[in-house]
């Protein structure tokens, strides 16, 4: 449940959205519709990085330099030591600052809403950027046809994602 | 078979196979790719944490998201379906 029954008014991500987003022809671009800014702990841009040649050069890969804000989070707390490290500090920060969560991976998410944080996913995003009229059925299509062929959702998600763009357009 | 190791608390599982199996040569010293196989399966399962599957493989949190799709496995699949649905009802409040 929310810590309150209106929308914290910033998001922090973790790993596994941006790897989404990646995956998305202007995905990025897309995330930019939704928010003024990312917070992202530095332990998020770190396992973002490998590849890429440090977490500066991720960032500017993507032009991402005035969207990301790289921030530190506080020491996770004893209930989250199961977790990555990526999700331990994502969902740290996003604690201490009450904002929401984008988040993936299933066990992590679980345990996030347990402590109270809003949570979604890319495709949660996709679908409320459809509901706030930011974008219209066939760039949601795309996005998640995108999250399809980037191997990020199974096929039966994706066709119960359709249903549901499809739904909010009758 | 699951032997337990109580010092390092770990479990070591032992498959057999029948000899009429037909893996690729070499399949059986190929220690890496069963072990990813394993791990990615029973992260599905929900029976090791994203960090212990991870772990498991020895690779970094990106490697491993890749890796599944390779596997035909996604990160997010329909049991996410209505945590992406509340979600998407609460960011467009």
């Amino acid at each position: 449940m929310p810590q309150d029954s209106s929308l914290p008014n910033g998001v922090v991500s973790d790993t596994g959205p941006f790897i989404s987003l990646e995956r998305m022809k202007g995905g990025f671009k897309f995330l930019r519709k939704l928010h003024d800014r990312v917070l992202i702990p530095p332990q998020v841009l770190d396992e973002l990085a490998v590849g890429h040649g440090g977490g500066q050069a991720y960032l500017a890969h993507f032009g991402l330099g005035d969207f990301v804000e790289v921030v530190t989070a506080p020491p996770p707390s004893i209930t989250l030591k199961g977790l990555d490290f990526g999700e331990q500090y994502a969902i740290s920060l996003a604690m201490d600052r009450k904002f929401a969560l984008l988040i993936e991976d299933q066990g992590a998410r679980a345990i996030a809403r347990s402590l109270g944080l809003v949570t979604s996913g890319i495709a949660g995003q996709v679908l409320a950027a459809l509901r706030r009229g930011i974008i219209g059925e066939g760039e949601a299509l795309d996005h998640f046809q995108s999250l399809l062929a980037g191997g990020r959702i199974n096929r039966r998600l994706f066709e119960e994602l359709v249903n549901a763009t499809s739904a909010h357009s009758r | 078979m699951v032997e337990e190791n109580s010092l390092m608390t770990i479990q070591r599982l032992i498959i057999d196979l029948p000899e009429t199996a037909h893996l690729p040569a070499g399949l059986e010293n190929d220690q890496d790719t069963l072990r990813e196989a394993v791990a990615i399966v029973l992260y599905k399962q929900h029976r090791l944490t994203l960090r212990e599957a991870r772990d498991l493989m020895g690779v970094s949190r990106r490697d491993f998201e890749e890796r599944m799709a390779g596997l035909g496995f996604s990160m997010m699949d329909e049991r996410d379906l209505q945590a992406e649905l509340d979600a998407s009802r609460q960011f467009s409040a």
